[in-house]
């Protein structure tokens, strides 16, 4: 609306005549009082005219902005008399389904349920309901334990067997047939171990949903309560190498956080069998699995940054281990991991390779859909140790270079993390600090410093950006390291970290 | 009629509720480049307007909040009855009289609304008309429109079915949409028109229950779409012949009305403005002005005592007034109105903020809510124990700051009449509540400020205007009001206007951190924050501002070392052998007052004392923070240092502030002065500081750079000598035979060769060594140090100044113009043979 209408008005007596015509422009807003001093100033008029001029211009000003505001208005009434804009009956249908909306709420079963289980978890009875969950992981556990053994011994007998085959000689075909029939039978094993396994998550699914609904956990002593205390354990085994600080950021308005550097590894981070298995008592329970179960549907949620290729699955390194982890408990909440993935590749890698490629560039062949490195997956999880989400980034052979600037695809690819995690309130995070899952010969001392100070100042500049994000600020930020580190590696990083992100001082009374 | 204030909380609720800002996509940028303001900040920066609205047909907009994720939180005026309500209870309400009525009322808020710049309301329906006790009508939710930049900022659609065609259209047809957003003035006016059609004209149900005229959307689209007839009113009865009847009952001049305000074309249909004086309304009086008043102050107008709520047998019956208000007293009459309720809503809910209440929890809790500030009892003596907590706790205790914000606002009505008391008061400490107006007394704001402001041309260019620009959006932007488009305007017309109306003054950076606590406190009065900017750089930043401002700050640094030197000589000494001088760190310091340095909350509470007191306080305050830092400072390298103030620490404000005043009182007066102080306007320090005795003006600049203690004055010795005997070691280095002539009482004679002598053989009177120990000895508990000498052997003077601060000798100070300025003075004696 850059709009200029023309001002005009006679001030004065008819011995003293002033004529104002004056271009008003209405985007402007100015306020028409303020307008008439700058008149008067600038043309010098004699002061007792802007009292006139004032009104006058607040009554043009007025009446112009209406005049201008309902002309639209009367365009929008032709248009509709004209058939260009849409039917009068589909405008009458689009208010009226806004208006349901407004009324309805709405709510979907999930949500329901996460209601549900979210109110009970915080009961009285929610112990009992975390001492059920953590009873299922255990059976779970126990049978992936037992069929791990049983491949194994299986697997043993069988290797046994074709030695002896081949020792006494026998021909070729022979061996061949032993051979395939043994493998053969081996995925039979393999595959009633996992039928068992599967039918044990489905029953305890249905148990689990039943008693949710139910609001009580049948048999559930209810003094319970007075064993609390000693049914909780202690906080046990803490990574060996491990360090805290506080900081500090912004630049007049402080925001405190709290970091933390440790050298682990992030899949056996998330796994509940890997704390020592202190009481097999049954009423121990491990307090991530309090902690971690309390916040499943609340606004503090737990992440964790998992580097991985660009294959969506979970059949090779590090995303082996993490599928183990995942598959040792009944995923109670979410579909499982297997699933979740297999929706992610079929379902959204073909639409991000589709949006990629707009415009398709012509000359380029067509590839099949893939990842590229600095995307970034997400997976939910309910039966991790104070695990909520899983950011899968995807990295290649790059990462080990020595020279990554901060706009190398992953490291972009955390601050997409970090942002994710500031609007959908993840407040604790773990990430791996060097963006490498285990420590190589190549990878030198000089190698690491580079690299830890190259992270540590990019997420100290996503932090202080995810302020204007509006949304959750981050509580923890956990740095993982390499296992395998040493500790006076482990040392130097550390004493990097509070250069860098300048470890507040600590108050001071006088 | 009503004599109630518009803003008391009387009868009223309030009533919460919440939308969601639409988000931008995801990383896009502005025209600059940053980052775009996300919509919630766009909102609540243009809301802020709402809070002006006064007026008795519109509920007061009480709280507008910005929670996570895009979340805004409404809190307004509410009432349980609405024009439904009050149609379907009360037959008075039926009546074509009784509906005229409530139409004039409304139309005089939109007159109001519209004069405020408040085109369009949008969303006028049954359910936003409330109906107060006595059967006013209270236009609820009428700024959603406006706020939401005519809709842009929010995803769903702002109408309903009473909204005019141009709106129904503009809204489910984006692509339409004009800039303007499609709502006009008359937009409303067709709204309130058409509800009164479907409430004069009901049906009657088989039951023989009355309802509402239906007419639908697609009905009024219909007809529009068609051009058969002008307006709605007439279409409608020829398309149902039977309502002809009830309608010709009605009087010609409302027939007329309901035919010209259902004009189809927005363009021949009247605005509010031009309906107040229609034939309809004949016979109704205005019941408050339309035009928006500002708010000025000083107030200049002594408030008219308030006057009685109405008696309640007035009121509608069976009226759902608010539960507390409906408990029988002793007598066994309904309590009505006492305690909070004679407040202001905004006080009211500020004090139920203090106690803990959050609008937003309430609303997770209800779904939405009509929240009743919990009743506090007023206890009958203020509570003395809590003056002695902590601020912060404090400032957020229900009952103490209800008494603050009472008393407050009784004297800041009375101001500048009252203004020593509110001074006075304000030492104890001051109500964020009232803190913008406190301020404004604190610095001697008066006049027509309203006035002044709006004649200063604000919008001609001129050549800071790209400097402004680049500043605005790096100031403060953590907070959410001040980083929102409508504070940036507000910011760069309080820059130009300070700019412009200062000519022999320059922008400098820093002014906008300046002028953020004044536009915070004062968003919606421009005018009171460029009136306490201009007080406030007058009196603290005098000559800060100027061109060429480099003695200024000289000069001003030069009395910082002196201040760090007089109070704390090791940590002197310290930084001045690592190099760590004012000019890398300070400056900002003072020319923004702290203000880039800390965040707002912190800077409120400097301010707070700094207000109080002279502009020298700024230097103490500089000077408690070296102290609270003293122990890594000792520390520290050079580089430590740097790091340390690049980013300044998180520190304990209060106790800084505290510190600094203690600092202040143990200062000489004559070791602050500055030749560049802004002019006293006190008349009786300015007789005080004339006289060779007071005089310091003959101080250089290259002199106070060059020297490292501060310089006092004769007049200052002897007033501490007087008012607290033995408080001061006098050295006079002068040679003894001089000393034996005259000196001041109790002066120690350490005549400069004494500590001059190289090596340190202890000889009769001792070596520097041994002089220095004496003076250590001596110096133990006194409030100053004074050395002096003759004015002609100033260097030697200043040598063993120098010894002294290097030993860590705490508060040496040197006596300007010698011991030559009591010669005619008669301050010195002859000591008493014996006395060394």
């Amino acid at each position: 609306m850059a709009k200029e209408d023309e001002f005009e008005l006679e001030l004065g007596g008819p011995e003293y005549t002033v004529k104002v015509h004056v271009p008003v422009s209405l985007a402007s807003q100015e306020d028409p009082q303020e307008l008439a001093h700058r008149i008067v100033q600038h043309h010098n008029l004699p002061i007792y005219m802007h009292p006139k001029l004032s009104e006058s211009l607040q009554e043009f000003a007025l009446q112009s902005n209406d005049a201008a505001l309902k002309r639209p208005g009367r365009d929008l009434l032709a248009a509709l008399t004209s058939h260009a804009a849409a039917a009068p009956l589909n405008i009458a249908a689009f208010w009226q389904q806004q208006q349901q909306q407004q009324q309805e709420e709405p709510e979907s079963s999930e949500g329901e349920e996460a209601l549900l289980y979210h109110s009970f978890v915080h009961s009285r009875e929610g112990l009992a309901l975390l001492r059920l969950e953590h009873q299922y992981s255990k059976e779970v556990a126990m049978l992936v334990k037992r069929r791990h053994a049983a491949i194994l011994s299986h697997d043993a007998k069988q290797a046994a067997k074709l030695a002896e085959a081949v020792s006494q000689s026998c021909s070729d075909a022979q061996v061949n047939a032993l051979s395939s029939r043994a493998l053969e039978a081996s995925e039979l094993l393999h595959a009633e171990w996992e039928s068992s396994i599967t039918a044990l998550k489905e029953q305890q699914l249905r148990n689990f949903r039943a008693v949710v609904r139910e609001g009580r956990v049948a048999g559930a002593a209810s003094g319970a309560d007075e064993e609390q205390t000693e049914g909780v354990g202690a906080a046990e085994d803490a990574p060996l190498l491990q360090e805290s600080f506080t900081i500090h950021l912004g630049t007049q308005l402080k925001q405190m956080h709290n970091l933390r550097l440790i050298a682990a590894d992030p899949v056996h981070l998330c796994d509940y069998t890997s704390h020592s298995a202190a009481a097999d008592s049954q009423w121990w329970l491990p307090p991530q699995r309090i902690q971690t179960s309390l916040e499943l549907y609340g606004r503090q949620l737990s992440g964790l940054v998992n580097l991985v290729d660009d294959r969506v699955n979970c059949l090779s390194g590090t995303k082996l281990e993490f599928g183990d982890v995942c598959s040792r408990a009944t995923e109670l909440h979410f579909p499982e991991l297997q699933d979740q993935l297999a929706h992610i590749r079929e379902r959204l890698l073909p639409q991000l390779c589709r949006g990629r490629l707009n415009p398709p560039a012509p000359d380029t062949p067509r590839r099949e859909d893939k990842l590229q490195p600095g995307d970034v997956y997400i997976t939910r999880h309910s039966n991790l140790s104070g695990v909520h989400v899983v950011f899968h980034v995807v990295c290649d052979d790059s990462v080990n270079s020595s020279s990554i600037t901060s706009r190398h695809p992953v490291i972009l690819g955390l601050r997409n993390v970090l942002k994710v995690a500031c609007l959908c309130d993840i407040t604790t995070l773990s990430l791996p600090l060097l963006l490498v899952s285990r420590l190589t010969e190549e990878l030198s001392a000089a190698w690491c410093q580079r690299r830890a100070e190259i992270v540590y100042k990019c997420v100290k500049g996503f932090m202080m950006e995810m302020t204007s994000w509006g949304g959750s600020e981050m509580n923890t930020l956990q740095f993982v390291l390499p296992q395998n580190i040493s500790e006076a590696q482990f040392q130097a990083l550390a004493a990097m970290l509070p250069s860098i992100f300048r470890v507040s001082n600590p108050l001071m009374a006088a | 009629m009503i004599g109630l204030s518009n803003d008391t909380l009387g009868y009223a609720s309030l009533g919460a509720s919440t939308f969601l800002a639409s988000a931008h996509p995801s990383e896009s940028c502005g025209s600059n480049g940053l980052p775009l303001t996300p919509n919630s900040v766009r909102i609540l920066g243009r809301s802020q307007l709402l809070y002006t609205v006064s007026h008795p047909h519109l509920c007061s907009y009480v709280s507008i909040q910005r929670g996570k994720h895009e979340r805004l939180i409404v809190v307004q005026e509410f009432y349980k009855c609405d024009l439904l309500a009050a149609w379907n209870n009360h037959q008075e309400f039926q009546t074509e009289k009784r509906l005229i009525q409530v139409m004039h009322e409304v139309m005089q808020g939109l007159v109001y609304l519209n004069k405020l710049g408040i085109s369009c309301c949008c969303n006028l329906c049954p359910r936003n008309l409330l109906i107060d006790p006595y059967g006013k009508a209270k236009m609820n939710g009428y700024g959603l429109y406006y706020m939401t930049e005519q809709g842009t900022a929010v995803s769903f659609p702002i109408g309903n079915e009473f909204s005019a065609p141009e709106v129904l259209i503009a809204g489910a047809c984006p692509e339409l949409r004009p800039a303007g957003g499609g709502g006009n003035p008359s937009s409303d006016v067709w709204s309130l028109a058409l509800m009164f059609l479907s409430l004069i004209l009901p049906t009657q149900t088989k039951s023989g229950h009355k309802e509402p005229l239906e007419i639908s959307v697609a009905t009024v689209l219909l007809m529009a779409s068609k051009s058969d007839h002008d307006d709605l009113a007439s279409a409608i009865i020829d398309q149902k012949p039977q309502l002809l009847e009830k309608f010709e009952m009605l009087s010609a001049a409302t027939q007329d009305l309901l035919r010209s305000c259902l004009k189809f074309d927005p363009t021949s249909r009247p605005s509010p403005i031009d309906l107040l004086s229609h034939p309809a309304f004949a016979g109704l009086t205005l019941t408050a002005p339309v035009d928006p008043q500002p708010r000025p102050f000083p107030r200049c107008t002594i408030a008219s005592p308030r006057k009685a709520f109405p008696p309640m047998d007035e009121m509608l019956s069976n009226y759902p007034l608010p539960d507390d208000c409906m408990t029988l007293n002793h007598d066994g009459v309904k309590t009505g109105i006492g305690g909070l309720r004679e407040r202001s809503m905004r006080e009211v809910y500020h004090l139920w903020q203090l106690a803990g209440g959050q609008a937003e929890q309430e609303l997770v809790r209800h779904g939405f809510i009509i929240s009743r500030p919990p009743i506090l009892v007023k206890s009958s003596s203020e509570d003395t124990e809590a003056r002695k907590l902590p601020l912060v706790i404090r400032e957020k205790d229900v009952e103490y700051q209800f008494h603050r914000i009472i008393l407050f606002h009784r004297l800041l009505r009375a101001y500048p009449y009252y203004r020593s008391r509110i001074v006075a008061d304000a030492h104890m400490d001051i109500p964020p509540y009232h803190r913008g107006e406190v301020w404004a007394a604190l610095l001697g704001v008066d006049g027509d400020t309203i006035s002044t402001y709006a004649e200063i041309d604000k919008v001609t260019p001129t050549s800071t205007d790209r400097q402004i620009e680049v500043d605005i959006p790096r100031c403060h932007q953590y907070d959410e009001l001040l980083s929102s488009p409508r504070a940036h305007q507000k910011f760069t017309r309080l820059l130009k206007a300070w700019v412009v109306s200062h000519p022999g003054l320059v922008y400098w950076q820093g002014l906008d951190s300046l002028t953020a606590p004044f536009l915070y406190l004062n968003f919606n009065n421009e005018a009171l924050a460029y009136a306490c900017l201009t007080a406030f750089i007058k009196k603290y930043l005098h000559k800060f501002f100027l061109r060429d401002n480099s003695a200024v700050i000289q000069e001003y640094l030069a009395k910082f070392c002196h201040l760090v030197a007089f109070h704390d000589p090791l940590l002197f000494s310290h930084l001045a052998s690592i190099g760590f001088v004012p000019e890398l760190y300070a400056i900002p310091w003072f020319l923004t007052m702290y203000t880039h340095v800390f965040p707002l909350s912190q800077i409120f509470h400097v301010w707070d004392t700094l207000l109080l007191h002279p502009a020298s306080l700024a230097l103490c305050v500089a000077a408690a923070i070296l102290r609270h830092l003293r122990h890594q400072l000792l520390d520290f390298s050079f580089n430590d240092c740097i790091l340390l103030f690049s980013d300044m620490p998180d520190i304990n404000i209060e106790q800084v502030v505290k510190d600094s005043v203690d600092l202040h009182l143990e200062t000489p007066v004559s070791l602050l002065y500055r030749h560049h102080a802004p002019p006293s306007s006190d008349r009786d320090t300015e007789q005080h500081l004339s006289g060779p005795l007071n005089d310091l003006s003959s101080i250089t600049l290259a002199e106070q750079r060059s020297e490292i203690c501060g310089r006092i004055s004769g007049a200052d010795v002897v007033r501490l000598s007087e008012a607290l005997p033995g408080s001061l070691l006098v050295v006079d280095t002068r040679p003894q035979h001089l000393f034996q002539t005259g000196s001041l009482m109790n002066a120690w004679n350490a005549p400069g060769e004494l500590w001059m002598r190289e090596g340190d053989s202890p000889s009769e009177d001792g070596g520097p060594q041994l002089v220095l120990e004496q003076a250590k000895l001596r110096a133990v508990g006194k409030m100053a140090v004074v050395v002096m000498g003759t004015k002609a052997a100033h260097h030697l003077t200043l040598q063993v100044c120098e010894q002294l601060v290097e030993a860590g000798v705490a508060r040496v100070c040197l006596l300007h113009g010698g011991v030559d300025v009591f010669q005619a003075s008669g301050h010195l004696v002859v000591p008493s043979p014996g006395a060394s």
